[in-house]
């Protein structure tokens, strides 16, 4: 085997195959899912070329995991050798993307719709490994899955989204959205989690790392002592850009609200596609995004008087607002709150416990009792209500279990904590996505479809899954700094 | 199969007036130095001298703030094939494709250097005690050290940059590695920057020292001319006509009564300056060799004592 071969193929793990997998497999079964089998070898052929695409990302994805690495870039010709691969990978990518948008819009093919929104959903999990590890070509990638989703959009077929029961569809792509961005990390988050419930029990660092489970990373010097260091030197400024601008970059930063707008996008879609019936109507590009828009815009008007998609988009934008603040609450807190965790954690007594359990189910209890009145009186129910109540409070819990942190920190430091300028923006915060969970859910519940309730169930996990994670690290974090201190 | 490289700098590694800050923290401060082809250096410092980012800016991987280090006679920044072919680093924290297994990771990166070679790769991995087959991310940290080093010599380079290459190894493994360190000096006369806090290892290697002290240079000279200059003398006097202190600039330490006094000193030439104690003082001067490990501490005195005057 030639050098530039075993250079390339001798990189290979369990992951970027799999997604290699995902990208062969997806078009195909997609179109079967949707049209029962592949009526005509076209079509067939047209989920396929697809192929290119999906090798073209994993393998732009292999060039990323690969580049960034010291060891790599010190090899005489390495970084050269992967940049090239990396541009004509890019170009194969972009290549085949123009080539599928053009010829799938050409002939009007359903399967268009499909493989354009499972192209989009593919990227932007995919891209998002390497941008956070290849510091080198970020804007440039940041730039292709930017073009990307456009080109994706306008090579949706609207009829095709909107007929039949397109919400299954979007279901679906959100969840292997969700599933893409999980499994990128879930072994870091396996690791944290079992970390921190170590740490709880109170194992030290040295069982730890003789368990395999302290990173050094996250232990030594990037987070903790990081944050440790920006926050006792230069205060929370310092430990909110530590966080934020220390850990991401910019484009990470970017991707970031990109990947979260992209499933809220997603979820809207959803929404609205299993709720829209229309007859299917051959119409040009342009007048369908007319169409398209036009109707998104309206539905809603009809039954609440309420357009949708300014409410769902103000939603969304305001639910990721607190997900901003989530960052410098955790290390804007911990100064003050390591008293605090050394009682918490360390210390905590019974009547605590038993008042911060008090305070999850009165909240939820609350807010279960707000949306079920909200909900049976002011919005026409699909689904039982037994199906109903748990979906309004889905987006809302998060911000129920958010609240505990403030509210511990104000029981264990009377008269701090949640009148300090970080607990006025973590109220402020809270509030925000309480609000905006709230609006959510009400709308999802309105037009709610088996495939509704599938999209906002899924969306709402990343929210979860970032929230305990943040809480997580919260906790991990100010136990360490609790035991250095003590 | 030994290739030799294609040509020696005399200078492989000139450090000139070079700085580096990350943020407001200074790393490195207007350190300058010049390392002859050939030699063996030991990159001495504290922890948190700076002796990481002299070696990451001198390949490549951080790019100084001011100032400029070249490596094989091109800027470090500028790093291309020609010199990272003849140029071998072993990181203090090594990061390798650990999906990979150790067979796979030799193969990798073997088929990046032309001159590779495969017979010192396989007397290496025996010798290391290192199996080809299992994954690197299963290796301790000791083995991922051994493939480290496995990696950053067998393409015979003509510098070797080398981060606390041994801290993990067991004695018996870094006793091998020594001798593989020395024949490949014997064998191709590389020049090698060794970083290590296990200084009664290096010192029987190295014959050049660059010492950091919180960012700035201390010392950089050969070991040779440091062992005449450094010495301990016991002075004995029969009489008890010693002083309680001795207010020589040579004197960076001393202990012991009238009688008895045994101190460390730096002098430019240790034999005539013990002479004219003796003379001075009326006393017996017993002069000994010091050994790296006392040595250090001295090396950052007397930088100390400099900044002080």
């Amino acid at each position: 085997m030639k050098a530039g071969a075993k250079q390339f193929f001798v990189f290979w793990r369990p992951l970027p195959l799999l997604w290699a997998a995902v990208s062969l497999i997806n078009p195909v079964f997609m179109t079967c899912f949707l049209h029962k089998a592949p009526e005509s070898l076209a079509r067939f052929l047209g989920a396929t070329m697809l192929l290119p695409l999906g090798a073209g990302m994993t393998l732009a994805l292999i060039a990323g995991r690969v580049i960034h690495q010291p060891a790599v870039m010190l090899l005489p010709g390495a970084r050269r050798f992967y940049q090239r691969a990396f541009l004509w990978m890019a170009v194969a990518v972009g290549g085949g993307l123009v080539g599928f948008a053009v010829w799938t819009t050409a002939n009007a093919l359903p399967v268009g719709s499909v493989a354009a929104l499972v192209f989009l959903c593919l990227s932007v999990g995919l891209l998002w490994e390497p941008l956070s590890r290849w510091w080198g070509s970020t804007w440039l990638l940041a730039l292709v899955t930017l073009a990307m989703c456009v080109a994706g959009i306008f090579v949706v077929e609207i009829r095709e989204l909107v007929a039949g029961n397109p919400g299954w569809f979007l279901a679906a792509a959100a969840a292997a959205f969700f599933l893409m961005s999980r499994v990128i990390f879930a072994k870091e988050r396996v690791r944290e989690r079992a970390m921190t419930v170590m740490m709880l029990c109170g194992a030290d660092l040295k069982t730890l790392s003789r368990v395999g489970l302290a990173r050094k990373k996250w232990v030594a010097q990037d987070w903790t002592r990081g944050a440790v260091a920006a926050t006792d030197e230069r205060g929370w400024l310092a430990a909110f850009s530590h966080e934020w601008f220390g850990a991401m970059s910019w484009p990470r930063i970017v991707v970031l609200m990109l990947w979260l707008v992209g499933v809220w996008a997603m979820v809207a879609l959803g929404v609205v596609a299993s709720h829209v019936k229309l007859t299917q109507q051959t119409l040009s590009s342009a007048a369908l995004s007319r169409e398209f828009f036009a109707l998104v815009w309206s539905v809603g008007s009809e039954r609440s008087g309420v357009p949708i998609l300014p409410f769902v988009t103000c939603a969304a934008a305001l639910f990721l607002f607190p997900f901003v603040l989530t960052y410098p609450r955790m290390t804007a807190l911990y100064p003050i709150s390591r008293r605090m965790f050394a009682r918490l954690v360390m210390r905590m007594t019974m009547r605590q416990t038993i008042a911060q359990v008090g305070i999850v189910l009165a909240m939820t209890l609350l807010v279960a009792w707000l949306a079920t009145v909200l909900a049976g009186e002011t919005f026409r129910w699909r689904a039982s209500s037994m199906l109903a109540v748990p979906l309004a409070l889905l987006p809302v819990l998060p911000w129920i279990a958010g609240l505990m942190l403030p509210l511990s920190q104000w029981m264990t430091n009377p008269g701090r904590g949640l009148l300090t300028r970080y607990g006025l923006l973590l109220a402020a915060g809270w509030l925000a996505g309480l609000a905006s969970a709230c609006v959510l859910s009400f709308f999802a519940a309105q037009l709610l479809t088996w495939p509704g309730v599938v999209c906002v169930v899924i969306a709402m996990l990343p929210g979860w899954c970032w929230l305990r994670n943040r809480v997580n690290r919260f906790y991990l974090l100010s136990d360490l700094v609790a035991r250095e201190r003590m | 199969m030994k290739t030799p490289s294609p040509f020696v700098s005399s200078e492989p590694l000139v450090v000139e007036n070079l700085s580096k800050l990350f943020g407001k923290r200074t790393a490195l401060r207007d350190v300058s130095f010049k390392i002859p082809a050939g030699r063996v250096v030991g990159l001495l410092g504290r922890n948190g001298a700076g002796k990481t980012t002299l070696l990451d800016l001198a390949c490549g991987l951080l790019l100084p703030t001011a100032g400029e280090i070249r490596t094989l006679g091109c800027a470090a920044r500028e790093l291309e094939s020609a010199q990272l072919n003849r140029l071998g680093v072993v990181r203090q924290e090594p990061r390798f494709l650990d999906w990979m297994t150790v067979r796979q990771q030799l193969e990798f990166t073997a088929s990046f250097y032309p001159h590779w070679d495969h017979a010192l790769e396989k007397r290496l991995t025996e010798m290391l005690e290192l199996d080809g087959a299992r994954r690197i991310v299963q290796l301790s940290q000791g083995d991922q050290q051994k493939l480290s080093i496995l990696l950053g010599v067998c393409h015979r380079p003509s510098l070797l940059l080398m981060d606390e290459p041994m801290s993990a190894l067991d004695p018996i493994i870094r006793a091998r590695m020594l001798d593989v360190l020395l024949e490949r000096l014997r064998d191709d006369g590389c020049t090698v920057v060794v970083s290590s806090h296990l200084l009664a290892d290096v010192e029987k290697i190295i014959d050049w020292v660059v010492c950091l002290d919180a960012g700035e240079l201390a010392v950089s000279a050969s070991f040779d001319e440091l062992q005449e200059s450094y010495a301990e003398w016991t002075l004995h006097s029969a009489t008890g006509t010693l002083p309680e202190t001795f207010s020589e600039t040579c004197v960076l330490s001393h202990e012991g009564t009238t009688k008895l006094a045994r101190m460390r000193v730096c002098a430019a030439d240790t034999a005539s300056e013990a002479e004219r104690f003796a003379s001075m003082y009326r006393a017996e001067v017993k002069s000994r060799a010091l050994s790296l490990d006392e040595m250090f501490p001295l090396l950052l005195k007397r930088r100390e004592r400099r900044a002080k005057s």
